[in-house]
């Protein structure tokens, strides 16, 4: 496998996919009731969000 | 919606005027496009069975509200059906098909990994340990693509790269043993010699192995045993390469030439030269190499929720749940790592169809789907329930017998009881009417037993000592499983 630059889109579902598997743990154990959960799911997508944001700007940056 | 699509069948993909059966009617399916909603599934489907499209949405809908199974169809399909302009769908891109190395090696392990979590799975399912299903699913995905992929990949050997001199791969017809060698002996190394006689008898007795082992060793990528287990498909390969081979002989002897002119650091008498060497220059790459990222993820995955499975079986105590955030976790992993490293977008997918499945793993866990096996015994009527009770599954046990219901007025209960056993025990003298309503399986009411599909009973019982002693209505609703009222002294 070959270094190349940061894909952001393998980047964006990554980090969502282990939020959303992350969060499974925590509703079994009763840390995250469904209250917990309305406010989890959102603070996860708006990082993760902001994270492909960030990660897109800076590719634009070095682009050009 | 009244009007048919005017469109023909699709040509895309096919091609062939007469694709032969359901398997080669299903790989010619692509996804469309043009005509999309979410990704072309439907509109592809449509078109190829001459249906309007928003028939098929419009059905695909319902079954999502209805239980989910829509969703989790239409994702498979997205994984499975390659799009218009694409070879090859978005698994088979994950698990990297075509890929360098030994594919069938590779193949056949995954194959045989996701048999077994299958097998698992259906066992823990028939013995109703624990909920397999997804995971069933999962591995009856898994090897849907990988026959899939296997099935084209020997397509596409027969063509072998021959088409392509700048990707020359060396094919067993190379080999003067192969009756149809042009009959060049010097570009030959002699080291292949006791090789090329087993070649020659080999090929000429039909057996498929070795030939494909010979082609392998002179490949330098996979062990000369090769694969034992898919001897048909290889022999298909042999067919299909002796068509073109016997038309046109000279075709082959170029393609030898070009290989060697490849090859200007090999003399063609050296013999230091071994043959069982890795190539150490790979050489310009005409397409882009398939990432291992994808194949690597998805196996690491089957590690990971195969050791789940086994810790379950043996000591722990493993939700359902765990297996598909497990595998979601894995995928997410295999994700970030392609974000630097190699390819893996064709892993979204897949997450994609794991974090679907993930929902209703969460929500029958939550609903205690493990059983939860309780009872209540309330001692004054004061902590009798007043709203319906609702339980997921387990055993539930409702003890009332405590209870003293004389000059009480009217008291009830109502529960409402998905998959399990629910008993209710009401004191010897109480007055009880009983609406029993149960989907599938056994109602007893009082010694009066039924059993079937869709019981509705209606059961008045005075007790022992006839009218009075109280009174009470009981509700009770229970999915699948056995219902039972009976009295008892306390």
């Amino acid at each position: 496998m070959k270094h190349h630059d940061a894909d952001v889109v393998s980047l964006v579902f990554g980090l969502l996919f282990l939020g959303v598997s992350a969060m499974w743990p925590l509703i079994h154990f009763e840390v995250l009731g469904l209250p917990g959960l309305g406010v989890a799911a959102p603070v996860l997508l708006i990082s993760v969000g902001l994270a492909g944001l960030m990660a897109s700007l800076g590719r634009l940056r070095r682009d050009r | 919606m009244t009007e048919a699509p005017t469109t023909p069948p699709a040509d895309g993909g096919g091609g062939s005027a007469a694709p032969p059966g359901i398997g080669g009617e299903l790989r010619a399916l692509r996804r469309s496009r043009s005509d999309r909603v979410v990704a072309g599934v439907l509109g592809g489907l449509g078109r190829r069975l001459g249906i309007d499209p928003l028939l098929l949405r419009i059905v695909t809908v319902v079954l999502a509200i209805f239980g989910g199974i829509g969703v989790l169809a239409y994702a498979a399909a997205w994984l499975l059906i390659p799009a218009e302009d694409e070879e090859a769908s978005v698994a088979e891109q994950a698990l990297g098909r075509h890929d360098a190395g030994s594919p069938r090696t590779a193949t056949v392990a995954l194959a045989l990994g996701l048999t077994l979590v299958a097998l698992i799975a259906g066992g823990g399912i028939v013995g109703g340990d624990w909920d397999g299903g997804v995971l069933l699913l999962l591995a009856a995905l898994g090897l849907a693509i990988l026959f899939r992929r296997d099935d084209r990949q020997a397509a596409a050997e027969t063509a072998a790269s021959s088409d392509d001199p700048t990707h020359p791969r060396p094919s067993f017809t190379d080999y003067p043993g192969y009756p149809g060698y042009p009959g060049s002996t010097s570009a030959t190394p002699s080291v292949t010699a006791p090789v090329d006689d087993e070649s020659a008898t080999d090929a000429t007795s039909g057996d498929g192995e070795k030939v494909q082992a010979d082609t392998s060793v002179v490949d330098g990528a996979e062990a000369p045993d090769g694969d034992t287990s898919d001897g048909p498909a290889v022999a298909g390969d042999i067919a299909g390469a002796a068509g073109p081979e016997s038309a046109g002989p000279s075709r082959w002897w170029t393609e030898e030439q070009a290989w060697e002119a490849g090859q200007p650091t090999r003399p063609a008498d050296d013999t230091s030269w071994d043959p069982y060497a890795e190539p150490e220059a790979p050489g310009p790459e005409p397409r882009r190499a398939r990432s291992a990222l994808g194949l690597i993820t998805v196996s690491a995955a089957a590690v990971a929720v195969g050791a789940l499975a086994v810790s379950d079986a043996t000591w722990a105590d493993v939700p359902p749940a765990t297996y598909v955030a497990t595998a979601l976790a894995v995928v997410g992993l295999g994700l970030l790592l392609g974000t630097w490293w190699g390819r893996s977008r064709g892993l979204i997918a897949l997450g994609i169809a794991l974090s679907v499945a993930l929902v209703p793993a969460v929500a029958v866990d939550r609903l205690g789907f493990e059983g939860t096996d309780a009872t209540f015994r309330p001692t004054t009527l004061a902590e009798l329930p007043t709203g319906t009770q609702d339980h997921g599954a387990g055993s539930v046990r409702y003890d009332l017998s405590g209870l003293d219901f004389a000059g009480a007025g009217r008291k009830s209960l109502s529960v409402d009881m998905g998959v399990g056993e629910l008993l209710v025990i009401v004191p010897p003298n109480v007055d009880v009417e009983v609406n029993g309503d149960v989907g599938v399986g056994e109602l007893r009411a009082f010694g009066q037993m039924s059993g079937g599909f869709g019981q509705e009973t209606r059961v008045i019982d005075v007790g022992g000592d006839g009218k009075g002693g109280g009174s009470l209505a009981l509700n009770l609703d229970l999915g699948v499983g056995s219902l039972e009222v009976r009295r008892e002294a306390p």
